[in-house]
């Protein structure tokens, strides 16, 4: 499964919902899977992320945490 | 009490698995709260009498898994290892099985009685999900119970069944095929185990397990002496073979082959409801559209194209109220200073430094304010997500790092924080080449100057030519990213899966908070920088004194007339204009501040001088060069800092050589074609 995962991702970015039903998964399964991946090292959680010093004066100005894309990257192949 | 056996139960179960619901239904109000042993996890107990026995419950930490990862792992597991309670209810949320079954698997891999509370049946049901219960028995070789716990439904048959399982044979367990080489590594570690670990033979299987996937706590437990010896000697002997076998490592092969069991259980033991799966979500049907392959980037575009149409529309009138009061103020003043027989140098500094060159910018406070409500609403609703996901797949052709779009989408705001959040890319190089393209994208600040210049030289089309802008900004972002990626990197780019929020209605208080931090934020602007630059381009644009306001020999004149040869072939060679472009790296709203005080002038009569000055064409190579050419003193302090100076100069050095020479060519280009 962990190598479908990596395999399906090769081929271009994808959403998890796409790739829960890509993989016929199901999408909390997918998640806990990717968590594993997460601590293995073979991806990495992506966190929009900015500090307060360097944003003053920014309509975003710590607001970034919140912004609301959050996904994965592959870090290696297994 | 009766004098009959005591029961423990331990309660097991996902976070959000309605645990603590299920907990509450069984015990009622007899609980108490204490901490686990050693840790500060808290630890809750509960009691039930059921036909005489005392059953307490035991509330674990909810986990998803039984590994040594996390605190509340080592606490549940630790628990269930060494107090062997009589059975383990594991709460199971009927809506995502696959997911829950990983801990009942664990459980029963572990050696304890489990019994399954299919709980949240109905939410299940609602989403067409129906789980053949029978089935799961049959498959897990464990009892399963329906409940609804928040409702108190199955709560007695779940009492039932807990009493029961104690009189009842020892369920046979769960054995998951892990693979030939697997197995045979875990036959050749049980025996000794068995050996070093004497009545624990139920459990010699799982911790055979967990030491051929390295956990370090299952190592830990198999103490000094000379069985565990013979268990460590084994474990290296069996972990060498299969490190040279496996594909993957040993842990993440076992955790694939669990995972591979379990999505073929949930398979086998769940059916959907064909006319509940029809009903696709709204998210789902506006997403087949937004995110789709073909149409969402013209979605994209057409979008932005909406928002500055909106910007004008909406943002002229109330631009053009402010800029009246700005003409009022200034008449008024002017008056009063006349009356008190001021000095003209204190009119001037008022009226045409500070009113000429704040008023000039603070006109364009509405369109900026709609410009932010329209990302505001694009964000909030959760659109921006997919636009960066439809654009993430752009970026891929282009080989370039997909996620580098994230913070070019911030870049719109500020490029400032856009240029921090490049912290998000793991690589090196991919972060240098976001940086360096980031100050391409157009943020907020340009924008006085697009709206000045296309409502004065293109007012029929003057949305289309500041959409215009902000596409150019991207293609060349994508365009240098390109050249600079073959030019000083060449790495892979990493793929990426990504989560969409579902989509919600935002609020209008949201909204209008947005809008009044954009507004607030942008008047504090004008009243401290630009008000500053203001005063420093009148005193240069008075000195020396007794010199002609604003002439070309003034101090400001000269320094414009050294420079503005070079703007000659751009067709704007005129020396304000180099001197409003010079100030405009100190924040790019100074451009037009500088205009208005150099000419005295509001946006109004700015809008003057602008007709006399400059053509439709060399109008839109100026607009082209505000948006290339040097980043403000703060990104340029950003990239420093992200960087090093060595980017930080090439940004500054590509950035005004590429805005130069794209001015250039589009009127040298332009002048031939018209």
């Amino acid at each position: 499964m962990i190598g479908r995962i990596l395999a399906e991702v090769e081929h271009g970015p994808v959403t998890l919902k796409k790739l829960s039903r890509k993989l016929k998964v199901e999408q909390g399964a997918l998640e806990q899977m990717l968590r594993y991946m997460v601590r293995k090292g073979l991806i990495r959680e992506l966190h929009p992320e900015c500090r307060p010093k360097g944003c003053r004066g920014c309509p975003y100005q710590g607001k970034c945490q919140d912004m609301p894309v959050i996904g994965y990257e592959v870090v290696k192949k297994p | 009490m009766t004098g009959k056996r005591a029961i423990t139960v331990a309660l097991a179960g996902n976070p959000n698995s309605g645990k603590t619901s299920l907990y509450n239904a069984l015990t009622g109000a007899r609980q108490s709260v204490g901490n686990w042993p050693g840790v500060t996890v808290e630890k809750k107990e509960g009691r039930f009498i059921y036909q005489g026995h005392e059953v307490t419950v035991v509330d674990l930490p909810g986990t998803y898994a039984l590994d040594a990862y996390t605190l509340d792992e080592r606490v549940a597991r630790e628990y269930l290892v060494a107090e062997k309670p009589d059975a383990v209810v594991a709460v199971v949320d009927a809506s995502n099985l696959e997911r829950n079954l990983y801990l009942v698997a664990q459980l029963l891999e572990l050696g304890a009685t489990v019994v399954v509370a299919l709980n949240m049946v109905d939410i299940a049901q609602s989403r067409g999900i129906e789980i053949d219960t029978a089935q799961l028995e049959k498959v897990l070789g464990v009892k399963v119970v329906t409940t609804v716990a928040s409702m108190g439904v199955g709560i007695e048959t779940l009492k039932r069944v807990v009493h029961d399982i104690q009189r009842a044979p020892p369920p046979p367990g769960l054995t998951i095929s892990y693979g030939r080489d697997i197995e045979a590594g875990i036959e050749q570690l049980v025996g000794p185990i068995v050996a070093a670990w004497p009545g624990r033979s139920s459990q010699a299987r799982w911790l055979a397990l967990k030491l051929l996937e390295g956990d370090p706590e299952a190592v830990a437990r198999l103490g000094d002496d000379e069985q565990a010896a013979r268990v460590r000697e084994t474990l290296a002997v069996v972990r060498a073979r299969l490190e040279r076998r496996l594909d993957l490592d040993i842990e993440t092969a076992v955790v694939e082959r669990r995972y591979g069991f379990l999505n073929g259980v949930a398979h086998e033991c769940t059916r959907h409801r064909a006319d509940l799966l029809r009903r696709i979500s709204l998210t789902d049907r506006i997403d087949s559209v937004v995110t789709n392959r073909w149409v969402g980037i013209p979605i994209f575009l057409l979008l932005m194209w909406g928002t500055f149409q909106l910007v004008f529309r909406v943002g002229a009138p109330l631009s053009g109220l402010i800029e009246r009061l700005f003409g009022w103020l200034g008449s008024v003043i002017s008056s009063g200073l006349a009356l008190v027989q001021a000095p003209a140098w204190l009119a001037s500094l008022l009226v045409e430094g500070i009113i000429g060159g704040v008023g000039s910018v603070l006109v364009f406070v509405p369109n900026i304010v709609i410009l932010f409500a329209v990302i505001a609403l694009l964000e909030e609703s959760g659109y921006m997500a997919r636009a960066a996901f439809v654009m993430d797949r752009f970026m891929h052709l282009l080989g370039l790092h997909g996620k580098s779009f994230i913070p070019m989408i911030i870049g719109f705001g500020c490029n400032v924080p856009a240029i921090m959040a490049t912290r998000t890319l793991e690589s090196r190089k991919d972060r240098i080449l976001t940086v360096l393209v980031n100050p391409l994208m157009s943020c907020s600040a340009r924008l006085p100057i697009y709206i000045l210049f296309a409502g004065v030289f293109f007012s029929r089309h003057r949305g289309l030519v500041v959409f215009s802008l902000y596409l150019l900004g991207m293609v060349l972002a994508v365009l240098v990213a390109r050249l600079f990626k073959w030019v000083f990197f060449k790495s892979e780019s990493a793929p990426l899966i990504m989560e969409m929020p579902p989509y919600h209605l935002p609020t209008l208080r949201s909204i209008l908070v947005h809008m009044w931090e954009r507004a607030w934020l942008f008047v504090r602007k004008a009243g401290t920088i630009i008000a500053l630059t203001s005063v420093v381009i009148w005193l240069l644009a008075s000195l020396p004194w007794g010199v002609e306001y604003a002439s070309e020999a003034s101090v400001i004149g000269r320094l414009g007339s050294l420079l503005a040869p070079l703007l000659r072939p751009a067709g704007f060679g005129y020396w304000w204009v180099a001197v409003s472009l010079a100030a405009g790296v100190v924040a790019k709203e100074i451009v037009i501040g500088t205009m208005g005080a150099i000419h005295g002038a509001g946006p109004g009569g700015l809008a003057d001088v602008l007709r006399q000055s400059f053509t439709p064409l060399s109008a839109y190579a100026f607009m082209v060069m505000s948006l290339v050419y040097i980043p403000c003193v703060a990104t340029i302090a950003a990239i420093r800092r992200e960087t090093n100076w060595k980017w930080a100069l090439l940004s500054v050095g590509y950035t005004l050589a590429l805005g130069w020479l794209l001015a250039v060519v589009i009127f040298q280009v332009g002048s031939l074609v018209t």
